[in-house]
């Protein structure tokens, strides 16, 4: 494990083909991993997945996924699986994958995009295409190890091989079906 | 303050990624990361110490196919960006 490099972001993945849902804490990268696993999507992790850094293999991560305040409405079929977590200052959950759906992790998968989550704009979510300096500038501060010369490698062969995109949040349905729209 | 007569060289401690819309800066000292257009990113690379600002923006002006008064506008303004960043040697 050592050996991945590990990004902070959200993993799916649909017809063998891996999606990065990339973005600070806070910016819906659980939330919308859960919304798109229970659309049929494949989990890689709500919050860190690891990649080989030769190959870009996406690993899953066998992490419980972390649910903040807001998943208690948003996803109300699974308050009885929820597990508290022992943070005081705010309600977050545990949900273990298997009680999202039986069997909803995925193997290792080529990675196919990478989505940067941002900032709510307006009403309604927009996604849209970007190059590569925006791409690697938004997940530069991502990344969980590496450092120097060797993350920045790693990252622009990400932004090589990886269709780039930026979500700009919105309505949590209306981003599920704009990312499912786009991806394979 | 650098003048048109100046050349100016990038601190070679930086690690510098061309990318297909640009280039990329990561000052792994000060943990920064700096994105580059097109333009800033071929006036990055002349930042060899070979170059004085005028030279430089001669042969933007030639590679970009612009008007030398906005190539030499265009360098200025990349350098003092390099420059208040400190990504340049001090002269």
């Amino acid at each position: 494990m050592s050996s991945f490099f590990r990004i902070h972001s959200g993993g799916i993945v649909r017809n063998g083909f891996g999606a990065l849902l990339a973005g600070p804490s806070g910016s819906g990268k659980s939330t919308l991993t859960v919304r798109l696993v229970m659309d049929g999507f494949s989990l890689l992790s709500d919050d860190e997945v690891w990649i080989d850094p030769e190959s870009l293999l996406l690993h899953p991560n066998p992490r419980y996924l972390l649910l903040k305040e807001s998943a208690w409405d948003l996803f109300p079929a699974y308050r009885e699986k929820f597990v508290r977590t022992e943070e005081t200052q705010r309600r977050s959950w545990w949900l273990h994958s298997q009680d999202l759906r039986q069997g909803c992790r995925a193997a290792p998968t080529p990675l196919w995009g990478l989505i940067c989550l941002k900032p709510r704009l307006g009403n309604r979510p927009s996604l849209e295409e970007i190059g590569q300096t925006e791409a690697l500038s938004s997940i530069m501060k991502e990344c969980m190890n590496f450092s120097g010369d060797v993350r920045l490698s790693v990252l622009v062969k990400i932004v090589n091989a990886a269709r780039l995109f930026k979500l700009n949040i919105g309505d949590l349905n209306e981003c599920a079906e704009l990312l499912s729209q786009v991806l394979p | 303050m650098m003048n048109e007569s100046s050349t100016p060289i990038v601190r070679e401690e930086l690690q510098y990624r061309e990318l297909n819309d640009g280039g990329v800066v990561y000052d792994t000292s000060a943990e920064r990361i700096h994105t580059l257009n097109l333009t800033a990113a071929y006036i990055w690379n002349c930042c060899d110490g070979s170059r004085n600002l005028l030279q430089i923006a001669s042969e933007l002006h030639q590679h970009a196919n612009v008007p030398l008064d906005k190539a030499l506008d265009d360098v200025r303004e990349a350098i003092r960006y390099f420059q208040n960043e400190g990504l340049l040697h001090s002269q």
